[in-house]
């Protein structure tokens, strides 16, 4: 122990800022691979949590089709409660409007307080400071009875000074609706639910105000004997009606992480990309300190050190860098989890489910990964360098180091890098495992190891090509041609950085392109209506009520209106949507984008009026299904045979859609309110002026969502680009890890060559003449690691847009470069190299040349 | 007038107690064409006041007078520009650069003085021709003897016709041939060019070879002895 104090924590400290930098190297890419972590577990941990607390007591859950439990059928299932307590319950999002104009989400149950209570614990806060408790049935009854009385949980009216009496007005659908708070819970029960965005109402009210009439959400039921669970739940399916089912409520958010695993697996293979890159400063830490003291460990030797000893020793520095690197990341990753959430959460509300943004918490298990992260891979990077020192022979200490060997080895890593490449593309020939494209990653992982390896000969190469043009030029060459193994290592990291960041710059610029093109294929009508929430893909969540759907029909300038339903329904157990809309209105502006068969538009028109449906393209991929095959899809009269008339393009989302004609959907499922209408104008009409015409007339109680087609378009990138923000800042992280590698590498470059440089200096070399030469190799470095990147990361755009992609949310993406911002970007980070090569040149112009070339 | 003159200069490094003397008030003068050898036991001082007398330097006090301008007091610049045009320097350990050609590295003090690259690489040439390296002008350090590095690096010295070349124990880590065969080079340099030299060292038949040996001890000349110039030819052969 006193030796790795004195060889090897002794020796970091003295150099500080390679120690720093890699230490840096490695915090960063920690925290960013624990970030996303974090977010990713929020995003999915926060709808548990709140599942979990809104579920209290219940053990079982009846459930429709997407549409819920038709109040009709309550009075036949009175046999429910042979097993238990039963209540029905209706339960949404509504925009509470507090806090200026942007609101809150905010999960409304409506209950049958009377049943309720026996599944649920309410403790209402006792504002006459009798002390609380768990009300009795009457007198919660009364509170509610009203049909505009809510209770709001104890946190919520914290948050927004609200109190009993208080109004708080609701926006559900496309309705304003005005609540008077008859009572406060305490933080307990259902009210921890997303944080205290809870509020309960009478379910007669719920229904009236999510224009539910006639229908419940579900019916929880709580078992008499726990124990009898599995049982219980056998018996209830075999005994239920056709359309409805039996479920664990956790199913729902089991459901809701199988909907959310393609993107966040992707999110997270992405992040750990800044750890690989700074890998890449370990191993080079470790090989520089290897070679420097290859006399030193001669000497060790010399005096009785065993092999094992020095393997240990540099492994020792490698775990030492590693701990300090993960001690300074994991807190940094909470940190930065902050912003991936903020980041994150966005993207999730908008495409996937709704949910309040948890502030993600840091526990003992992040901290173990952390550490089970970088150290041993840190260890995995020192392996080679360390195995090399602890083969240093006793007599090494009196040799002169061997130069030799660097083009042998640098072209076997060349054939090897190929032959990388090679396995790259097979793996990119394989399905997806689980629906997850494992095999994608794979390869992904080998073009950037290929890569890796036909660094080292490429650097040879472009350096052999370098014209002499200046005294500088030839020096730097000459400079980088010796050292080229060791070189090659950070401009191999720069280069798998800058790969990743080109693959996703073409993968987000394809998927973009395409968007656009979709939107204007597609996006047809003059005007969108869609209700409350941004981009709600679920109707059943209120939606736009009947009197503004006439209203706007009878709009003198309105040509046609297609109404789009959906329900979220469970198709072979993933979530899917179902859709509706106007088959007529759809075809006549042809306002969808085939993908197969030839003869779609003849297929959609025939599919009218029979059981049918068209699905998006996702929907056809992930569940393997084509034109003509048919598919089972519950409706509340049990499951129905659709066939599929055609695939079309579909960008909106990854879950997969089926949509059927408006008449199939109302025979199936009954007259439900639209989520969104799309408005045709008559010729000549002027958008802007109908769009400010019907928001006039709506008056204050409702709010909708009113936009024009370029609106739309234009909200619908915004929403793209929001959801590839993150990735791009995973993207700098790495790409910042890079050059904290140049930096290094560099610099210790600087300190070996000391005596060569003061040998130079005193020949005459001036401070400009050195300053211009060590950037002039910063520059060489910079633009070789820059044009592997660009190759690599063209390769691995491939594999994104062609196999990940594909395996991942099952979109036909048009390859297309954006050679503008690939060229900008590249040119960006040439010129950071450039800056990051000034500190290096500061070190060597800080040698004194007379002590260096005196001092043997 | 001399071509180099020091006055009274003093080195000191380190500060307060644990400061070290290195050079405590010398005086010398170097006249064009001299040949000068500076004896001692090591610590001496010797290489100090190379480095003072090759500008690498400052000294904390005293003057040095090159040519007739001081160059104690120079900046940075100004020095590094009087180094490339007016010295050229041997070292003990070569110190050629390893990544470089041995062409390459005698045409470098050229090349830094702004000089094209094709008419450095030719007066490389030359000059490698009179020292005796020519066959080895694409070979890289590693791949010569100490000897051929050694005669590169008198090239390298050369090659921008110096005023004044420094050498530091330049047959120090040679064998006995090959230290007398550079020995033989610089005198036949000193006589037939009039290359004025200034050289430090251990070995007696070395300092013999110089027309003035300059003894010191403890960072003071004890002794100056002036020889003839057959004197130190006939010694060096």
């Amino acid at each position: 122990m006193p030796l790795f104090r004195w060889f090897i924590l002794r020796r970091l400290r003295q150099e500080p800022v390679r120690t720093t930098l890699t230490v840096a190297g490695i915090a960063l890419g920690v925290a960013v691979g624990l970030a996303i972590r974090l977010a990713n577990a929020s995003a999915t941990a926060g709808f548990a949590a709140s599942l979990d607390a809104v579920a209290g007591r219940t053990s079982l859950e009846i459930v429709g089709p997407g549409v819920g439990v038709s109040e009709a059928r309550l009075a036949s299932l009175g046999w429910l409660r042979e097993w238990g307590e039963v209540s029905p319950v209706i339960e949404g999002d509504a925009v509470a409007e507090v806090g200026g104009g942007r609101g809150e989400l905010l999960r409304v149950l409506g209950a049958d307080i009377l049943r309720d209570q026996s599944l649920r614990e309410y403790r209402l806060l006792d504002l006459g400071g009798g002390g609380d408790a768990e009300p009795d049935a009457t007198s919660f009854l009364r509170l509610l009875v009203d049909r505009d009385a809510i209770v709001i949980a104890e946190r919520f009216a914290g948050r927004h000074r609200l109190g009993i009496g208080d109004t708080l007005v609701l926006r559900i659908g496309d309705a304003r609706l005005p609540f008077t708070v008859r009572g406060i819970l305490r933080h307990d029960g259902p009210a921890r639910a997303a944080d205290g965005s809870f509020a309960l109402m009478d379910i007669a009210a719920a229904q009236l105000a999510f224009g539910r009439l006639g229908w419940v959400d579900r019916i929880d039921i709580r078992l008499d004997d726990p124990g009898r669970l599995e049982e219980a739940e056998t018996a209830i399916a075999a005994r239920l009606p056709g359309g409805l089912a039996v479920q664990r409520p956790e199913r729902r958010g089991r459901q809701v992480e199988t909907m959310l695993a393609a993107f966040q697996f992707n999110l997270a293979a992405l992040s750990w990309i800044a750890l690989l890159v700074g890998l890449f400063l370990v191993y080079n830490t470790v090989s520089t300190s290897v070679i420097a003291r290859r006399a030193e460990v001669g000497m060790l030797r010399a005096l009785g050190t065993s092999r094992r000893r020095v393997l240990g020793l540099f492994l020792g520095e490698a775990t030492a860098l590693a701990i300090a690197g993960s001690a300074i990341g994991i807190p940094l990753g909470r940190l930065f989890a902050e912003t991936a959430t903020a980041l994150t959460s966005a993207t999730v509300t908008t495409l996937y489910v709704a949910r309040a943004a948890a502030t993600p918490s840091l526990h003992g298990v992040d901290v173990v990964i952390g550490f089970a992260v970088g150290v041993p891979l840190s260890l995995l990077a020192a392996a080679a360098p360390a195995i090399e020192a602890s083969r240093v022979a006793p007599l090494d200490a009196l040799r002169p180091p061997q130069g030799g060997g660097a083009e042998p080895r640098s072209r076997r890593a060349a054939w090897c890098g190929i032959a990388l490449l090679a396995l790259a593309a097979g793996a990119s020939r394989l399905g997806p495992v689980n629906g997850l494209p494992i095999f994608g990653f794979g390869a992904a992982l080998l073009v950037l190891l290929g890569l890796s390896l036909l660094v080292p000969a490429a650097l040879a190469g472009l350096t052999a090509r370098l014209p002499p043009v200046t005294v500088e030029a030839r020096l730097a060459r000459a400079a980088i041609a010796a050292a080229v193994p060791r070189l090659s290592i950070s401009v191999a990291a720069l280069a798998v950085s800058l790969a990743m960041m080109v693959a996703i710059a073409v993968l987000v610029g394809s998927f973009r392109e395409t968007v656009i093109y979709w939107t204007h294929q597609t996006l047809r009508a003059d005007l969108f209506v869609s209700a409350g929430r941004r981009s709600s893909l679920d109707g059943s969540q209120g939606g736009i009520s009947p009197e503004l759907e006439t209203t706007i029909r009878l709009d003198p300038d309105v040509a046609a209106v297609d109404p789009f339903r959906a329900l979220s329904v469970t198709f072979r157990d993933r979530l899917v949507v179902l859709g509706s809309g106007d088959f007529d209105v759809l075809l006549e502006h042809g306002a969808l984008v085939f993908k197969a068969p030839a003869d779609a538009t003849a297929r959609m028109r025939r599919a009218r009026g029979r059981d049918a449906v068209v699905v998006s393209e996702a929907f056809a991929r992930r569940f393997a299904l084509g034109p003509g095959d048919h598919v089972d899809l519950p409706t509340p009269e049990g499951e129905r045979r659709f066939e599929i008339a055609a695939v079309y393009y579909d960008y909106s989302t990854d879950r997969g859609v089926a949509v059927m004609d408006r008449g199939t959907f109302a025979r199936h499922f009954g007259e439900l309110r639209p989520a969104s209408l799309a408005i045709y104008l008559r010729e000549g009409a002027d958008p802007e002026a109908v769009r400010e015409r019907l928001l006039s007339g709506l008056g204050g109680r409702h709010r909708v969502f009113l936009r024009t087609n370029a609106a739309l378009r234009a909200e619908v990138l915004r929403i793209f680009d929001a959801t590839f923000a993150i990735t791009y800042a995973l993207e700098l992280v790495a790409i910042v890890v890079a050059m904290l590698g140049v930096t290094a590498t560099l610099v210790t470059l600087m300190l070996e060559r000391r005596r060569e440089l003061a040998v130079l200096r005193l020949v005459g070399t001036d401070l400009r003449q050195l300053r211009r030469m060590v950037l002039v190799e910063a520059a060489v470095l910079g633009g070789s690691g820059a044009l592997a990147g660009l190759a690599g990361g063209l390769a691995l755009s491939l594999i994104l847009v062609y196999v990940i992609n594909v395996q991942s949310f099952g979109w036909t993406i048009q390859f297309h470069v954006p050679a503008a911002f690939l060229a900008q970007a590249l040119l960006i980070v040439f010129a950071a190299t450039l800056v990051a090569g000034l500190y290096p040149a500061r070190v060597a112009a800080g040698f004194m040349p007379a002590r260096e070339v005196a001092v043997e | 007038m001399p071509l180099l003159s020091v006055e009274q200069v003093s080195k000191s490094y380190g500060a307060g107690d644990s400061a070290v003397e290195a050079l405590r008030g010398v005086t010398l003068a170097l006249a064009r064409g001299e040949f000068v050898a500076v004896v001692g036991p090591s610590g001496c001082g010797k290489s100090t006041l190379l480095h003072l007398c090759g500008a690498m330097d400052r000294p904390t006090a005293g003057r040095v007078v090159f040519g007739g301008e001081r160059i104690d007091a120079l900046g940075d610049d100004a020095l590094t520009k009087f180094r490339r045009e007016r010295l050229g320097f041997v070292f003990q350990f070569f110190n050629l650069l390893p990544t470089l050609t041995l062409r390459e590295n005698i045409a470098l003090p050229l090349l830094l003085a702004g000089e094209p690259a094709s008419r450095a690489l030719a007066r490389a040439g030359e000059w490698a021709a009179r020292v005796g390296v020519a066959h080895r002008l694409e070979h890289r350090p590693p791949q010569l003897s100490g000897g051929e590095m050694q005669r590169g690096a008198i090239a390298r010295a050369l090659v921008h016709e110096p005023w004044l070349v420094i050498a530091d124990e330049p047959t120090g880590n040679l064998d006995s041939e090959n230290g007398a065969r550079v020995l033989e080079l610089l005198v036949r340099l000193n006589r037939d060019e009039g290359i004025t030299l200034l050289l430090a060292t251990h070995a007696p038949d070395v300092a013999a070879a110089a027309g003035r040996i300059v003894r010191m001890r403890d960072g003071r000349i004890e002794g100056i002895e002036h020889r003839t110039r057959e004197g130190s030819a006939r010694a060096a052969l």
